[in-house]
């Protein structure tokens, strides 16, 4: 056969081939959809705190003391399975395909995506005899109406850590990240898509959650005029910090509590932290039953034993916990750097990270794409 | 009759393909076009607008780059995996195999233990950095080696040189010493032979060599992610960032879908010169 | 237009038929010539530059994973000064509980995808290369076709197929993955293997009264056999090492080895890094050098083996 002819057929059949590809793969893929439970309101469970089998626990990896988890198992004579996620989208896709897990940990923003799609259980809060320890302002969030499905778990702030041995003159605002041409090759910023473009806007005075192109791409602009002075993007600051490899990190609150813990004194004394008065991000993770958990009355008497040690928890993970005990626990934690104490005022003029909607991610996923191309 | 024996044995490798690489495939292209739900599973449709910011100059920009930088790997490749091949098949003698083994030796390394060597040799802490601060060069450190788009380019070069070798060993030790000096015979010179006898004899070994260095540099995203630096990234980081970043994953589609589009045309270059002729994997 | 591999072996024919007729030619079988023909090549075919680059190239290659390998006995945490031997980075690593686990699992798709690989391969390459034009040719192209996709595309791909049908990402998924792009190679291997295959030894053997299955189990897979064993070690080792399909379907369990590595760099390079990076070394060379070792064994005996099968055992 001719070569010509041999390459057209060859075109021909490979586009063929990949078109068939997508077509069987777009048929199974319709057939695989798992169809989600309806959304709406969910009735109130009537579930009762007591044992009824083993916990299947689901969280990030060194993100509970340990002592609080073996606690609950000799107090209840239960095992606690643990299984670890590595970030939000590989917990989200495990939740959707159905694992049976008790509890999980989302972020305020994954817990609004869980409850609107119907995957989270509602339960009588009245049940957990530590519901009362936690402040009033996770009694009715923005994710969660009433906060029937969730209870808060840690706190954070969003702010710029530095070592003031070698940078100085900071003022308090975003701005210091761009002011420092001296730092220039040591700064990072951090590696999440929410916190930093959603920093930039705050910069540039708009709101943190914004899906209008228009301020999205001014942000963009801004932090790329800023990457050539950057080391990089990680998500890894306590490291950066620790290991001297940066000068100035856009960092969360608790990372920058563990590095400081973990340097030696002579060098922990210059590092500072600082909130910034354009805005500052407050986060905080959840925990939350599942409407498909096996094992729901354990799961409540964890949720409550996890409340009532919030004061454990705080030196462990270096964030503070919403229970009055919590909060003060881990104001001694961090007396010596007060400015990582995350306080019930902080939470009410903060910044809180919404969900930004199908069309939104897609919009802030191409313009951070954008960032670091 | 004895056919349908081989035909039954087509089958269990035949559909495992299909179902496990055809089908991904067509799944990287179908949420391309598609959507997410609430909580961020794919929602098929078509969605052509998930395309429309590629056009934009960042990502050609990318694009451009991942492309500049495989084409550098494969020109650095053949001007260095040419003359090693031809050395090798023309003056290796009865260490032929010996010297093949040596240059193929190092792929056996482990990928990312090879860019880490590369780190600790580059790095501002690393061995050249320390032997230039012994020499007493000022500085700290003395040379910025790594986080540019120089050490990108090595690092892919120093991973798929082997690739290069490899057919062009196979095709040159094919040609033979006597066509060669039938060639010197003719020409003269042994440039001449070079350009007008062995060249054109070896063009397939060459065509595969180049799609065995260019094709997977393209889509590389470990080397410049730990040599490179943000400045430096190709278009496997971005798609790194948008699945490991818990971003929209239909975009994240698209990007892989371009760099299938993209690298479609070598792809079919490769299969019409390479496999029709001569030689390739040498087995 | 043919096939690809069946071109190869009449193509080699010609050559060398050429070879000789040249060589016939140029007088290498008068007692003379093969002196003046040395000659001649002294003195203007050794270019001084192939030595250099050749010698550029291995040091080039070799410099970086020597490093690796004598910094992982350097007895302090720097990467530029080496202060003396020292063991304690491989003490470091036989008690870094999560490197260890990584290596097992690495292992343990490696092997699973060798053997899984193996038979799926040979049974593809033997249809590919029996079964007749017509069904041969999409084959063909289905068989080649992952080898040239950009491994990114496969592996995202597998990914979001993995994630639809809610399977759990584990190394189950990776040894899955590692399977689809192993069969291509495995196929294309043994495929130039059996088309290199003679005829007459198949035919000898049906011709003492073996079936179909008879003649393949006795002549055809010992035939086989070395190319099998190479091609699985070369899967072992591809396996063992392979970074980007392993990185999109390795779940929140125990990552493989590669994978492991790559968090370990990016977090800051540390001398652990060394040594482990030198125990892969000795595991995938050792591997290479074992297979090289075992196919100059059985490629020898395989011949006789299938001979003294064939006539029972009784002919010399």
């Amino acid at each position: 056969m001719s070569d010509e002819l041999w390459t057209r057929r060859m075109n021909r059949r490979a586009f063929l081939g990949v078109a068939g590809a997508a077509t069987l793969g777009i048929g199974l893929a319709a057939c695989g959809a798992k169809s989600s439970p309806i959304s709406g309101a969910s009735t109130v469970a009537s579930i009762k705190p007591q044992v009824d089998g083993d916990l299947n626990y689901f969280n990030w990896s060194e993100y509970m003391n340990p002592t609080i988890i073996k606690g609950f198992e000799k107090e209840y004579g239960v095992k606690v399975h643990q299984t670890y996620f590595d970030n939000m989208s590989g917990m989200m896709a495990k939740i959707r395909s159905g694992v049976p897990y008790d509890v999980t940990f989302p972020e305020a923003v994954e817990a609004y995506q869980l409850r609107e799609g119907g995957y989270l259980l509602a339960y009588d809060h009245s049940e957990l005899s530590s519901w009362k320890q936690v402040i009033p302002f996770f009694h009715n969030p923005w994710y969660d109406p009433q906060s029937l499905h969730t209870v808060p778990y840690v706190l954070w702030t969003t702010g710029i850590a530095w070592n003031s041995q070698k940078v100085t003159n900071m003022t308090g605002s975003w701005n210091d990240l761009w002011n420092h041409p001296e730092a220039k090759g040591y700064i990072e910023l951090l590696n999440d898509m929410h916190e930093t473009l959603g920093m930039a806007l705050l910069r540039l005075g708009y709101d943190f959650n914004s899906v209008d192109p228009g301020q999205l791409s001014e942000a963009v602009s801004a932090l790329l005029e800023l990457k050539p002075s950057l080391r990089g993007f990680t998500s890894d600051d306590q490291i950066t910090m620790a290991s001297g490899q940066v000068w100035i990190q856009h960092a969360w609150s608790g990372d920058v509590w563990l590095a400081v813990s973990r340097m030696k004194p002579s060098e922990a004394k210059y590092w500072k932290y600082e909130t910034c008065k354009e805005g500052v991000p407050v986060g905080n993770d959840t925990i939350v039953i599942l409407k498909n958990a096996p094992h729901p009355g354990t799961a409540l008497l964890f949720v409550d034993w996890v409340l009532a040690h919030a004061a454990e928890n705080v030196a462990y993970t270096g964030y503070s916990m919403p229970t009055t005990e919590g909060i003060a626990a881990f104001g001694k934690v961090v007396s010596e750097y007060p400015t990582l104490n995350v306080t019930p005022e902080m939470l009410t003029h903060g910044v809180p990270f919404k969900y930004l909607g199908q069309a939104g991610l897609q919009l802030w996923t191409q313009e951070w794409t954008k960032v670091m191309a | 009759m004895r056919r349908w024996v081989w035909r039954l044995c087509l089958i269990p490798g035949v559909v495992w393909l299909i179902a496990l690489f055809v089908v991904p495939v067509g799944f990287v292209v179908a949420v391309s076009f598609g959507t997410v739900n609430i909580v961020g599973a794919p929602v098929y449709g078509w969605h052509p607008s998930n395309y429309a910011p590629i056009f934009q100059s960042t990502y050609t920009t990318v694009l451009l780059r991942s492309l500049a930088f495989a084409l550098a790997t494969t020109i650095i490749c053949i001007l260095l995996g040419y003359p090693v091949a031809y050395f090798i098949v023309r003056f290796g003698g009865r260490y032929r195999g010996l010297l093949l083994g040596l240059v193929i030796l190092p792929w056996f390394v482990d990928y990312l233990v090879r860019i880490y060597a590369w780190v600790s040799l580059l790095g501002d802490q690393g061995f050249l950095n320390g032997l230039l601060h012994t020499l007493g060069v000022p500085g700290s450190p003395p040379l910025r080696l790594i986080n540019t788009p120089y050490a990108v380019i090595g690092g892919l070069t120093y991973d798929y040189l082997p690739f290069m070798i490899l057919p062009l060993f196979a095709v040159l030790g094919q040609i033979g010493d006597a066509v060669i000096e039938a060639g010197k015979d003719l020409y003269g010179t042994p440039t001449q032979t070079f350009f007008r006898v062995t060249l054109p004899m070896s063009l397939p070994g060459l065509m595969a060599g180049c799609a065995l260095v260019f094709l997977p540099s393209a889509g590389d995203f470990a080397t410049a992610q730990l040599l490179g630096g943000p400045s430096s990234y190709m278009l496997g980081n971005l798609i790194d960032g948008v699945f490991e970043g818990g971003g929209f994953w239909p975009f994240g589609a698209a990007l892989t879908t371009l760099v299938l589009a993209v690298l479609f045309v070598p792809m079919l270059l490769y299969v019409r010169y390479a496999l029709r002729g001569g030689a390739v994997i040498s087995g | 237009m043919s096939e690809p591999g069946e071109n190869v072996r009449p193509a080699v024919n010609a050559v060398t038929d050429r070879q000789e007729a040249t060589v016939r030619v140029a007088g290498h079988d008068r007692p003379g010539g093969a002196r003046r023909l040395l000659r001649r090549r002294n003195a203007l075919d050794r270019p001084r530059f192939l030595y250099v680059v050749m010698a550029f190239v291995l040091v080039f290659l070799f410099a970086p994973i020597l490093l690796v390998v004598v910094f992982s006995f350097n007895a302090t945490h720097s990467l530029a000064t080496f202060s003396g031997t020292s063991l304690r980075w491989y003490k470091q690593l036989m008690h870094d509980s999560a490197l260890l686990s990584s290596l097992v699992v690495s292992l343990e798709i490696a092997a699973a995808t060798t053997v899984v690989s193996a038979v799926l391969g040979t049974l593809l390459a033997l249809g590919l290369v029996r079964a007749g034009k017509r069904w041969t040719r999409p084959a063909q192209t289905l068989a080649v076709w992952p080898l040239l996709n950009p491994e990114i595309a496969t592996a995202v791909g597998l990914l979001l197929f993995f994630t639809q049908f809610g399977l759990t990402l584990s190394p189950t998924t990776i040894t899955i993955a590692h399977i689809t792009w192993a069969i291509p190679y495995v196929a294309l291997i043994l495929r130039s293997r059996i088309v290199g295959l003679d005829p007459e030894i198949e035919d000898a053997a049906r011709d003492l009264g073996a079936t179909d299955l008879g003649a393949l189990r006795l002549v055809v897979l010992p035939l086989l056999w070395p190319a099998i064993i190479a091609s699985g070690l070369l899967i072992f080792v591809m396996s063992f090492d392979d970074f980007v399909t392993s990185y999109f379907t390795t779940g929140a369990g125990v990552p493989p080895l590669p994978v492991a590595i790559y968090s370990m760099i990016k977090h800051g390079v540390s001398p652990e890094i060394n040594a482990v990076g030198t125990v892969m070394m000795f595991l995938s060379v050792g591997s290479v050098l074992l297979a090289l070792a075992v196919f100059r064994m059985r490629s020898a005996g395989a011949k006789e083996k299938a001979v003294v099968d064939l006539t029972g055992g009784g002919v010399a």
